[in-house]
């Protein structure tokens, strides 16, 4: 099933691949062809059934897709329309997505408990086993002419958003993808991080479109994962670092390992380099990108560099600076945004001078409290200075009882609590305009699979931590 | 919960077998202590294996409801999966419902009484 071999040269892999279709933005004349005939979403759905790839052992066939695309029909579904794909499993949520496109709808694709915008609601339900709900609320919504898949985004503000990633984008992010990673269909690509997240979404999309096998055992099985890589059962994983982390705690059980192990959505550390490295045989590599952007970087060190097609517009070389890139297709951006060519991260990068880009630090938004942004930079700088603080997260909470009062908190990760000293000092440094925040103290803040902060357990440790009394826990 | 149960392959599981008989009260044991250090890990109200042990509450409280985020409680899962050699079924893990002390050690019971794990 895998050939756990190393990666080929780009001669080797075009020798290999040649007659078949080629994905992405250099496209077959059959491709061609077919455009001129069909919507770019259709075309790209029989770009992904032509790469007859089998998902979680199962072909992604007309079983799958037909029977989604039935149900889409019967529920009215028209071209142009949202179709929203929700508590589905990988198989189920990769063919109503493929569905949608040969109806030439657009998938909306989201975790189950997510909260969506209000362009979401009402609109047609793809569930399990195929069971289609009809829209409820027909009215078009506009700006979805090239747009391949929506995502939500909290916003900057709280605020749930939809992102749009356009085909184009989507097709591009699988030729770099494809590029780096050196897929061939001989790869059984393992992709346990969630496919409502872009990362994972966007790594499926480029072994689908690449006619690779996927697998998606998820990460709560982190030990089934770890065994079909040291079997291997699996050529290639696209991992995060907090997985990355967890599979290091799991006993070897094969002489087996991946020929790559990619590790997107946040940094990797040398510490966690080395380990994975002592465990699996294989450093790690890294990806970069966004919901709107998909992966735009790679590489073995930071974050990489930029993906064929992605040019750096700033920081120069040998700067540091907010990462500003042109990409090769239109960042299509939130819904009711111009779609754009140029993208600002929000990510302060170093560049070396051969390149290569460091992420530095989030250039984060604002809070919303009671209804004016308040910025909590100065405060989270202060606190993050300290000795001994790993992390800090500030949070704007319902207060217990009169939830139309809102208060700030700051939870503080460090596994010592912090001097009184320090403490007086950060907190008569604060400027008058910023609410006094109520600043909590715990040893590591909740994270998910994503290795990003899990605000619904962060919120159950305050509201129980309020409980007890503990308001300035340091 | 029979038909989502899958086990280790081989006989590793036994080599490991710090869990020796397999009783639901060895693997509750077991789950209580591993949650309780996992929770004097992540800084959440600190419950001793004694503590949840005894109270029944505690026992079948979901672990999110401890504060332990997703990655925390897979981490915990891959503890007890090492501990015991095995292998915890999706539903204890995805349903909150079972995803208890409780929960995960009357899974591990049966995945040893079905005598899976060799």
């Amino acid at each position: 099933m895998s050939r756990g071999h190393e990666p080929t040269t780009a001669t080797e892999r075009s020798e290999r691949d040649e007659g078949r279709p080629k994905p992405g933005v250099e496209r077959s004349d059959s491709a061609v062809e077919r455009s001129e005939t069909l919507g770019e979403r259709p075309e790209l759905a029989e770009l992904v059934l032509e790469g007859r790839s089998r998902v979680d052992g199962g072909a992604l066939g007309p079983h799958v897709v037909g029977a989604a695309e039935a149900a889409l029909r019967r529920a009215g579904v028209r071209p142009g329309a949202i179709v929203l794909l929700t508590g589905l499993d990988a198989v189920e949520a990769l063919g109503g997505m493929v569905a949608a496109w040969r109806l030439d709808a657009v998938p909306l694709v989201a975790p189950a408990t997510r909260r969506l915008p209000r362009e979401a609601h009402g609109v047609c339900r793809l569930g399990p086993s195929a069971q289609a709900l009809p829209a409820t609320d027909a009215a078009p919504v506009a700006g979805l002419e090239r747009t391949a898949v929506l995502m939500p985004t909290s916003g900057s503000t709280g605020e749930p958003k939809l992102v749009r990633r356009g085909v184009a984008s989507v097709l591009a992010e699988a030729e770099g993808y494809r590029e780096h990673l050196a897929l061939t269909s001989a790869d059984r690509v393992a992709v346990p991080v969630p496919l409502t997240h872009s990362y994972g979404w966007g790594v499926a999309m480029s072994a689908l479109l690449t006619g690779c096998a996927l697998d998606t055992t998820p990460p709560a099985r982190a030990r089934t994962l770890a065994r079909l890589m040291d079997t291997g059962a699996v050529s290639v994983v696209a991992l995060t670092a907090a997985l990355a982390r967890l599979l290091v705690e799991v006993r070897r059980d094969g002489a087996r390992r991946v020929r790559l192990a990619l590790v997107g959505a946040g940094g990797v550390s040398d510490a966690l380099d080395t380990a994975f490295a002592a465990r699996f045989g294989r450093r790690l590599h890294r990806g970069y990108g966004s919901t709107e952007t998909g992966g735009v970087f790679l590489g073995r060190e930071g974050i990489g560099r930029p993906v064929a097609g992605v040019r750096v517009r700033r920081p120069a070389r040998g700067a540091t600076g907010e990462l500003v890139l042109e990409t090769p297709a239109p960042v299509e951006g939130v819904l009711g945004a111009e779609p754009t060519g140029l993208w600002h991260t929000g990510d302060l990068v170093r560049r070396d001078p051969d390149g290569v880009c460091h992420h530095l630090e989030r250039l984060r938004p604002g809070l919303r409290l009671n209804d004016r942004f308040v910025d909590t930079a100065e405060l989270t700088g202060a606190l993050g200075a300290l000795r001994g603080v790993t992390d800090v997260q500030p949070l704007v909470l319902p207060r217990s009882g009169t939830p139309e009062f809102e208060d700030l908190y700051v939870v503080v990760e460090s596994l010592s609590p912090l001097g009184e000293d320090d403490w007086e000092r950060v907190m008569s440094a604060l400027p008058e305009s910023l609410p006094r925040p109520c600043v909590l103290r715990c040893e590591a803040l909740p994270r998910d699979v994503l290795g990003k902060l899990d605000r619904d357990a962060l919120v159950t440790w305050i509201r129980d931590k309020e409980k007890r009394g503990g308001k300035r826990a340091r | 919960m029979g038909e989502n149960v899958r086990a280790e392959s081989g006989d590793w599981a036994e080599s490991q077998g710090s869990v020796g008989g397999g009783s639901a009260t060895e693997f509750r044991n077991l789950v209580a202590g591993q949650l309780a250090r996992t929770l004097v890990e992540i800084g959440a109200t600190a419950f001793s294996r004694e503590e949840i042990l005894a109270d029944e509450g505690l026992r079948n409280r979901d672990l999110v409801g401890f504060g332990l985020g997703s990655l925390d409680w897979i981490r915990l899962a891959v503890r007890v999966g090492e501990e015991t050699g095995l292998e915890l079924p999706e539903n204890t893990l995805v349903d909150a419902e079972f995803r208890t002390v409780s929960g995960w050690s009357a899974a591990l019971a049966e995945l040893k009484g079905e005598g899976n794990d060799a």
